[in-house]
């Protein structure tokens, strides 16, 4: 398939999103091998497509009450029922990346919380309040998803729901089928991972539903740093060294996140490295969030995407 | 809150709302406000700021509401305002945009990489963005509306919505190189 300058243009969304068919993939890659200005278009959609920070709940009471109090009118309490018709009205992109956005947040800094016993202080950061649950093996640990079972039935789900993709489906099932009787992710076909299952995979699943009841921030580099080393002891070895890097540069910098996931998978053209933080939204406070970084294979200098959002306990 | 509410769309909300049923506003706000934050933290690049222009670009739907025609989504016409209102408070915290005229007419793409867009601070590069270009971007790409809406919305022709989409992301993409800099690991490299 070959796509001129302005169908490029206009997928350049979708296909920063991850969300295009594997051919316009292709398509889109190939037009930006050779054209600067849609190379500096996707630029811009990259940038602008990072997760920012959204409303934690004193920002999101403070809101309410002052457009109340402007309006002269009830404050909008309660939670927010999203209709999926109505996200839809915002496209895609905006449910995945904005809305995700809105929860996912600038990442920074960290303590635990164990049966309850966590403090608000900043007693965590140095360690020192963090050594007996880390050696324990009764809270919720990261997983290295290796590509079977409901990963794949949760692939082949996406795969169906996407419709649109079509003939996709069958190739994309028969593939992640080969890395499940494999019993690893391969390096050489790794199943296909969407946007919208990685969402769904952070908002409902575990570890990130018990890491949400266990842990609050800031989390101590100590847990971080255990729960990294047990990603990388469940991944296979041609993996070790790119978890660490990228989930070493992730955690060093903030202390809102605690590694949760990992995976091997393929995502639009690329082979991926995935990672799955448990975020928290504030400091001093608990985890509610996710933030999956998908980095290309063997590379940590940025993350072909990053993929957010709130937890669903 | 009224549950009952929850289960109608933007356009029924607003109705409503204009007819006199204020929880029907509440329930807007709910759906739209971390979006609408969202959207303002990118643009504005500060927690209480984007707090501040949520709360203006909310005031002013409520006040605006009963002129709202439904050319265009609810949330499309939402977002315009937010848009209007970042930018409005950047002017008067004095962070106007920069006048854009010394740019050059497009990025010097051999230098733009990815390991560029991560650092850069968007919010002074959106802020600098022409406004045509701006509105136009942050619809499509923040706000995943489509062209044909933008077109309704801002008035103007779909082929026009397209060209500020690709001439605002190439600005864009020249404003955040700028704001870059020159990288240490390029100046080091032999």
């Amino acid at each position: 398939m070959n796509i001129d300058h302005e169908r490029c243009s206009e997928l350049l969304g979708p296909y920063a999103a991850g969300e295009l068919p594997e051919e316009e993939t292709a398509a889109v890659a190939a037009h930006l091998e050779a054209c600067d200005d849609c190379r500096a278009e996707l630029q811009a959609v990259v940038a602008l497509l990072e997760p920012v920070g959204g409303l934690g709940p004193g920002e999101r009471d403070s809101l309410r009450r002052r457009v109340a109090a402007e309006l002269g009118i009830g404050t909008p309490g309660g939670e927010v029922v999203a209709l999926p018709g109505n996200r839809r009205g915002w496209g895609p992109r905006l449910a995945g990346g904005l809305a995700a956005a809105a929860s996912v947040v600038a990442i920074v800094g960290g303590i635990i919380l164990v049966g309850g016993n966590g403090t608000d202080d900043e007693a965590g950061s140095d360690g020192a309040a963090i050594e007996a649950p880390f050696g324990a093996t009764t809270g919720p640990r990261p997983l290295f998803d290796s590509g079977t079972a409901d990963a794949v039935t949760a692939e082949a789900a996406e795969a169906a729901d996407a419709g649109a993709g079509g003939g996709d489906s069958e190739a994309e099932g028969a593939e992640a089928e080969t890395a499940s009787s494999a019993g690893v992710a391969r390096t050489s076909a790794p199943a296909r991972v969407r946007r919208a299952e990685l969402q769904r995979l952070g908002a409902t699943s575990e570890p990130f539903v018990s890491f949400a009841r266990a842990y609050r921030a800031p989390l101590d580099p100590g847990l971080q740093h255990a729960f990294l080393e047990e990603l990388i002891a469940a991944a296979p070895e041609e993996l070790w060294d790119q978890i660490e890097e990228c989930g070493q540069e992730v955690v060093e910098a903030n202390d809102r996140v605690l590694p949760a996931y990992g995976a091997h998978r393929r995502f639009g053209a690329k082979n991926v490295l995935v990672l799955g933080f448990a975020t928290a939204s504030e400091r001093n406070a608990p985890i509610d969030g996710f933030l999956f970084y998908l980095w290309p294979e063997g590379s940590c200098e940025l993350p072909s995407t990053s993929i957010g959002g709130q937890i669903q306990p | 809150m009224d549950r009952d509410l929850e289960h109608l769309n933007d356009a029924e909300l607003v109705t409503r709302f204009v007819a006199g049923e204020e929880p029907a506003f509440a329930a807007l706000m709910r759906r739209h406000e971390d979006r609408v934050f969202a959207l303002a933290l990118r643009m504005t690049g500060d927690r209480a700021d984007a707090l501040d222009a949520t709360q203006d670009a909310f005031i002013q739907a409520f006040r605006r509401a009963p002129g709202f025609r439904g050319d265009s989504a609810f949330g499309t016409w939402l977002y315009r305002i937010a848009i209007n209102a970042c930018h409005d408070l950047l002017r008067k915290r004095g962070r106007a945009p920069v006048p854009e005229a010394e740019l050059p007419e497009r990025a010097d793409t051999a230098r733009v990489d990815d390991a560029t867009a991560a650092r850069v601070d968007i919010a002074a590069a959106l802020a600098r963005l022409q406004e045509d270009y701006r509105t136009a971007v942050v619809l499509h790409d923040l706000g995943g509306v489509p062209y044909e809406e933008i077109a309704v919305e801002t008035g103007v022709s779909i082929g026009t919505v397209k060209s500020r989409i690709s001439r605002g992301r190439r600005r864009l993409a020249a404003l955040l190189e700028q704001s870059a800099g020159p990288r240490p690991s390029e100046d080091s490299t032999p």
